[in-house]
């Protein structure tokens, strides 16, 4: 057992403990609290707006795009793939969750600014 | 004709990848994997969806009343009911890796998957009155 990977097992439980509280609050404030009424930019701007949802937004986008894509690579791990393809799926798998990390962050910033 | 496999290793394999000879620590584990999946899924079209925020207020508004309609609601109640399940499942696993539990992991699975529904029964109830 490599060290990245011991590494990859423990960051997948430090974020998924962390998504069940960031989350949490995120499915509650956003999304069921308010008995389900449409969702409206100026709302969503003003709770943004605040220091703690753009840390709960910019933790819940970093770990959820962790936990997702390295669950990804668990599942492609489980079909015993050679080493150099095990490099290929890290390095794709980690361009993805950059380019997505990056615009998810910009995709906020209309709000935190509006 | 197909030969018949008698090797007796190959042959239990065969019985126990089955789904209907899945116990209920074998359901939990493949549900994880397909919710974990769909959720991934999931993850990429809902940062897309927020990102009509980028095109300005007007934009971001109009996508999400046209996402407010009831079929949108009930789709959303299914990605609920995927989050539910592998968060509380997720939350057995961590406990067992915490070594708490383990011998007692279908007791622990029926345990999460009550706290699931408890809370996805709020969260429907929260919405109800729109649909």
């Amino acid at each position: 057992m490599n060290r990245g990977r011991i590494w990859a097992w423990f960051l997948q439980r430090v974020t998924g403990a962390g998504l069940f509280l960031v989350l949490g609050i995120h499915l509650w404030t956003v999304h069921y609290s308010r008995g389900g009424e449409a969702i409206v930019f100026s709302e969503v701007s003003a709770r943004l707006k605040t220091l703690t949802f753009q840390v709960v937004d910019y933790a819940l986008l970093a770990f959820v795009l962790y936990h997702g894509l390295n669950g990804v690579r668990n599942v492609v791990l489980d079909y015993n793939i050679t080493p150099g393809q095990e490099r290929v799926l890290n390095w794709a798998l980690t361009i993805i969750g950059m380019i997505f990390f990056v615009y998810g962050a910009y995709a906020l910033t209309p709000f935190i600014a509006g | 004709m197909p030969e018949r496999v008698t090797d007796p290793s190959v042959l239990r394999r065969s019985r126990d990848t089955w789904p209907g000879n899945y116990k209920v620590g074998m359901w939990a584990w493949v549900l994880h994997r397909i919710t974990g999946l769909g959720l991934v899924l999931y993850i990429f079209l809902h940062i897309l969806v927020i990102s009509t925020g980028l095109a300005g207020p007007a934009s971001f508004d109009e996508m999400l009343h046209r996402l407010h309609s009831p079929v949108f609601l009930v789709m959303d109640s299914v990605v609920l009911a995927g989050a539910l399940y592998h968060s509380l499942n997720g939350i057995r696993l961590l406990l067992f890796d915490l070594g708490i539990g383990v011998r007692r992991q279908r007791e622990m699975f029926w345990a999460v998957m009550v706290v699931a529904v408890a809370l996805f029964l709020v969260a429907v109830a929260k919405v109800a009155p729109l649909l």
